[in-house]
């Protein structure tokens, strides 16, 4: 533990945020010619910790026998003020050196509101902000995780972004990054020898100009060495690539306190707000044998007495029911529980729900996303009424009585009918419990609407659709609690101004940087938590830059613009978006890519894939 | 061994965490050796594990103990090791044995004392003769407390030129527990104190034998 910390921990909230320490710690000697890369999360350790692309980037690279990788987490700002009031600059878990003195960091953006803490930790590590202004003593910068599928508002503040799937990325920029340092290259030579690895995007090879309107006019590499397209990377096999079966397991409590693993990448459903099951096309799965093993090495190594199987889709692993047994085989004795994430309603049924779910979960989620039918198939959800009510009755069956409901508001063509679909979908599951056999004697049912905005995202078919302003998301937002009368209705929903910042951001250009570094200036951190979102201030931030929100959030874009991640290649094809954005507006769906292939275009990416042509 | 006594320390990182944070971290300890461990009954089956006395966030200790049972009973060199290898630096295992007293028997904690503080050796250990009344806080009331019956011995050494050394054996069983930070507030009632760095280093019986 970094002994420095040992004075000021006395003086913060959750000091075992910052010693580390942990069972699992990978803490490596420090040796002649290895590369020592800090890997950062912009945010605090809890969240960080719960985050599984973390742990697989983090073990594949200490997997390298000249690597040295090590952990830093934002720290909450108690913790940064008595940083800054001792002089201590930010350092890593295992041996406290600071950020500034590794040769590589490497940043995971899972959301946008994260970006301010990116630079609270530059700052906190005493690192220029600005690429253009780090010499060569200073790390390499990279950034990775799914913001990088629009890096371009945090162009100027990163080297280099790692696009796509990182396990195999990382490693080979790390032994190039050997090679070329100990050849003694530069850094603007590595940086053009690095963008020949699949994936790999330099910002600064690249010039971008505006039209006086503000859209793109232009976005062309400056050296030959940069590629006209970066293509995102995957991994091809996913059976053969690296999964941590050795993870640190931590002392304090955090969001996910259990085992991750990993069933399956990529999702065949095309909802069309959703930018995950786009961008991790194409489809492909684990097999049972190898996830069997996984997990028995993973409980083993850890300690923990729950199982997650991960997936953006869990219903749709096409050997679930195999998988499902091969582990309850061994987990019952060993007390270890199995858990899914909200699954889909229509592939959702009794034998799956007795089998993971235990006795003392009372609670099941599903996603509906729309109240109505045609909504529904604006957004491509191909969810019926029907399928929804009957997954509920399945539930009741269960013993399932707290039932919670996914909803967006926000979605295209959304008239103020949609939205007290909303209401009447929910009444009709409470109507249904109490005319269910299954209804439980004394016992009551509870649904919990939870409903956010939609936050239109890059290379998504929603894309090119405005988010709606402030006053109408609230004006929505109230509609439907005035439309809920049932007591039995509990109902949420997100913050609009927090949604509308994730706008801006989301679909965002290099214009945005400046209003990046005032802010950071400002203090500006930790957006995306109550105690410190400050909508005004952020509304001051732009005025000052002279950058108007709507411009990035609540305007219609026409197909033909070129937009800021247009020269990103993640498979699916710019004509399959836009056909299938029209569809949305006609209220016409897409089968499933199981049933019948549309040609999005990402089986041209290769790998393992379990249901592309 | 069917019935496990473990003694370990408690240091560095693991003085940061609280002893429900311990408690979860010693579950996946024994989750982790792979022994037969025996489990409670009912809906929600866990280890069953139980500690001699809680210890203060940052403070530290050589001498902490949890005792759990074994289901088969497995020899001790393997137990030993098994352990040795589940648990973290921070959480080093020292060795284990079949309980010789009860848990409850646990009746008074030896601890060492860092307080940095320009107070000399004798200034300190005048304040500590005669009566000790320090403020004690409860979720209802403040009061006053007279702790002298509960410090069963008090040294004072010298340390260096900010810091005095105290070493003293106090109360401490699960149904009476003298916090030593109580001490230390004594000190800061008539000098600074700037920090201090608290060490249990024995658990004792009431007739102060070493307790195994």
């Amino acid at each position: 533990m970094n002994e420095k910390y040992s004075l000021l921990l006395k003086n913060v909230e959750k000091p075992g945020r910052y010693t580390g320490g942990e069972f699992g710690e990978h803490k490596k000697e420090k040796k002649e010619g290895e590369v020592s890369f800090g890997f950062c999360f912009p945010d605090i350790y809890e969240i960080g910790m719960s985050n599984l692309g973390m742990k697989i980037l983090v073990g594949a690279l200490n997997e390298l026998d000249f690597v040295r990788c090590e952990r830093c987490f934002a720290p909450w700002p108690d913790m940064g003020r008595e940083l800054e009031d001792y002089g201590i600059p930010l350092g890593t878990l295992e041996s406290g050196d600071p950020l500034g003195e590794f040769d590589i960091l490497g940043f995971s953006m899972g959301y946008e509101l994260c970006y301010t803490n990116v630079l609270y930790m530059l700052k906190l590590a005493n690192i220029p902000l600005y690429a253009k202004d780090r010499d060569d003593d200073m790390p390499i910068i990279i950034g990775g995780g799914t913001c990088a599928y629009n890096p371009e508002p945090m162009a100027d503040f990163f080297d280099l972004f790692s696009i796509g799937e990182g396990e195999y990325t990382l490693c080979e920029l790390a032994s190039l990054y050997k090679k070329m340092r100990d050849n003694g290259c530069t850094k603007t030579e590595f940086i053009k020898e690095a963008v020949k690895i699949d994936g790999i995007y330099a910002p600064s090879l690249y010039d971008v100009l505006y039209n006086d309107d503000g859209t793109m006019k232009s976005f062309e590499p400056n050296v030959d060495e940069a590629p006209k397209k970066v293509r995102k990377s995957i991994v091809k096999d996913l059976d053969k690539s690296f999964f941590p079966e050795n993870t640190v397991v931590p002392y304090i409590e955090t969001v996910h306190d259990r085992v991750m693993l990993e069933v399956s990448r990529g999702c065949l459903r095309g909802c069309r707000f959703c930018q995950a099951g786009m961008v991790y096309r194409p489809y492909r799965e684990k097999t049972p044998d190898v996830l069997n093993k996984t997990a028995m090495n993973c409980i083993k190594n850890s300690g923990y007495n729950e199982i997650s199987m991960m997936s953006l889709s869990i219903s749709d692993y096409t050997e679930l029911r195999d998988l499902t047994t091969k582990l309850l085989e061994w987990t019952d004795d060993k007390k270890v529980s199995l858990s899914l994430p909200s699954m889909r309603v229509d592939s959702f049924y009794e034998e799956l729900m007795e089998k993971v779910m235990s006795v003392r979960q009372s609670g099941i989620t599903f996603a509906p996303e729309a109240g109505s039918q045609r909504m529904r198939d604006v957004i491509n959800k191909n969810v019926t009424e029907e399928s929804i009510l009957t997954a509920c009755e399945t539930a009741f069956k269960g013993k399932k009585s707290n039932i919670k409901l996914y909803f967006m508001n926000g979605l295209p063509t959304e008239t103020d009918e949609d939205i007290v679909a909303i209401a009447d979908l929910s009444q009709k599951i409470v109507d249904s419990y109490f005319q269910s056999p299954s209804r439980q004697k004394g016992k009551n049912i509870s649904v919990t609407v939870s409903v956010s905005c939609l936050v239109p995202k890059p290379f998504t078919p929603f894309q090119w659709m405005p988010q709606d302003s402030i006053d109408e998301l609230k004006r929505k937002q109230m509609l439907l609690k005035n439309s809920i009368k049932s007591k039995r209705i509990t109902y949420n929903y997100h913050d609009a101004e927090v949604s509308r910042l994730e706008a801006v951001f989301a679909k965002g250009d290099r214009k945005l940087s400046k209003a990046l570094a005032l802010a950071c200036e400002k203090g500006v951190k930790f957006d995306s938590w109550d105690e410190y979102f400050s909508f005004s201030e952020w509304e001051e931030i732009f005025n000052e830059c002279g950058i108007d929100m709507d411009f990035y959030a609540n305007r219609t874009i026409s197909f033909d613009e070129l937009l800021p991640w247009d020269f990103i290649d993640i498979g699916v094809t710019k004509q399959f978006l836009i056909s299938e954005a029209k569809k949305a507006l006609n209220c016409e769906c897409t089968p499933d890519c199981r049933t019948k292939c549309s040609g999005c275009g990402a089986n041209k990416l290769g790998g393992e894939r379990k249901c592309c042509p | 061994m069917l019935s496990v006594r473990v003694f370990f320390e408690k240091k560095n990182g693991a003085k940061f965490i609280s002893h429900l944070d311990l408690n979860r971290a010693v579950m996946r300890i024994l989750v982790r050796t792979g022994l037969p461990v025996v489990y409670s009954q009912g809906f929600n089956p866990h280890i069953k594990v139980v500690f001699a006395l809680p210890l203060s966030i940052y403070q530290e200790s050589v001498c902490e103990v949890f005792d759990f049972k074994l289901n088969e009973d497995i020899p001790k060199e393997i137990v030993s090791e098994s352990l040795s290898k589940a648990m973290p630096d921070d959480l080093r295992f020292i060795s284990c044995e079949e309980p010789i007293y009860k848990l409850g028997d646990v009746a008074k904690a030896e601890y060492e004392i860092k307080v940095y503080t320009k107070a000399t050796k004798s200034e300190v250990e005048k304040i500590f003769d005669g009566d000790v009344t320090v403020l004690r806080k409860t979720k209802t009331r403040e009061f006053e407390d007279k702790i002298n019956d509960r410090i069963f011995s008090l040294e004072v050494f010298d340390d260096s030129s900010i810091s005095i050394k105290l070493k003293c054996i106090l109360r401490a069983s699960n149904s009476e527990y003298l916090n030593p930070q109580y001490l230390v507030n004594h000190i800061s009632k008539h000098y600074d104190v700037y920090d201090c760095e608290i060490k249990r280093t024995k658990l004792l019986t009431e007739a102060e034998e070493l307790f195994v």
